[in-house]
């Protein structure tokens, strides 16, 4: 008997399985949060959480967290600078986790409008990629 | 652990010492074997060496004291020593943004220097000063982003996977 909760289902978008997320950025000191609310790209070649913008670093550190420097590897095996802080997966196309939510590794790299969704928190879930349909399902 | 006494450079420019052989005035310099001996260890025992200093001449106590100030103290033996191009990307960066290549090979130095210096194993997870100093270390990722989050730092610091180019990516 499959007692797992269906999350989420939804169907590619351009051929691409995409997802609505919120994530949440705290500061432990003060409290104050920042979200960003993003389609991401469900991305089984990214190790980390999620992967977004660097243009979202301002919003972080007005709440007074300052993300760290690293080397993002890149497909094709290049490497950029990018920032790396720790957040929350706070809600998933309409399911909201309990709080905090799941923590994961949150990149801050590149310009791109979609962000990435990647293994780090796909590991807490069953996620179906059902190709001929064109539809994901996580539960 | 690199020795203070290999070090062909100095960051700080006035100081014109390199190694302990021409730090010796040639009427103290000492032939017998045994006794020179007693040299080598001292300056290898990081990073404490006040302690030492007694044994030393004093022509040779009197500079080593030199180079501690101009190199901010005894603390500075805690710290890897860094290449004259580290030190340029690093003035380089108070002015004007570094260039992707710049910032990664700036990074790459100090993080293989910190490593090498403190002997850190493959596969852990270190946050690094700009200077070579380790502020933390974990054996996972999240742990590590965990531990520094939030945290205020006197120094801006990066984070790198020991033994590895990358801190994270594409797998």
């Amino acid at each position: 008997m499959n007692s797992r909760r269906r999350i989420l289902e939804e169907h590619y978008i351009r051929g691409r399985p995409y997802v609505k997320g919120k994530i949440v950025i705290v500061n432990p000191e003060t409290g104050r949060q920042t979200t960003i609310e993003r389609d991401f790209w469900v991305d089984t070649g990214f190790d980390g959480g999620f992967h977004v913008a660097e243009a979202h670093l301002s919003d972080i550190r007005l709440i007074g967290v300052n993300p760290p420097l690293g080397t993002v590897g890149l497909a094709g095996g290049d490497r950029r600078p990018g920032y790396y802080c720790y957040a929350f997966l706070q809600q998933i196309g309409n399911y909201e986790f309990p709080a905090p939510g799941i923590e994961a590794m949150l990149v801050l790299q590149g310009a791109s409008r979609h962000g990435l969704l990647g293994l780090q928190i796909l590991k807490h879930f069953i996620a179906k990629f059902d190709g001929p349909n064109e539809v994901l399902t996580i539960t | 652990m690199s020795s203070f006494i290999d070090q062909q450079e100095i960051t700080s420019p006035q100081v014109e010492l390199t190694t302990v052989e021409t730090a010796v005035p040639p009427h103290l310099k000492i032939e017998d074997s045994e006794e020179e001996s007693r040299f080598q260890p001292i300056l290898h025992h990081e990073p404490d060496i006040s302690s030492h200093l007694n044994l030393i001449p004093e022509s040779l106590s009197t500079q080593l004291d030199a180079i501690k100030v101009r190199n901010g103290g005894v603390e500075a033996f805690s710290r890897p020593w860094l290449p004259p191009s580290v030190k340029k990307l690093l003035e380089k960066a108070k002015k004007a943004r570094l260039s992707t290549s710049e910032m990664i090979r700036l990074m790459e130095t100090i993080a293989d220097r910190t490593i090498e210096h403190f002997d850190l194993p493959a596969g852990m997870f270190a946050a690094i000063t700009f200077s070579g100093k380790i502020t933390e270390v974990a054996d996972k990722r999240l742990d590590l982003l965990k531990k520094i989050h939030g945290r205020k730092y006197e120094e801006e610091i990066f984070v790198w996977r020991i033994g590895s180019e990358t801190f994270s990516g594409r797998i």
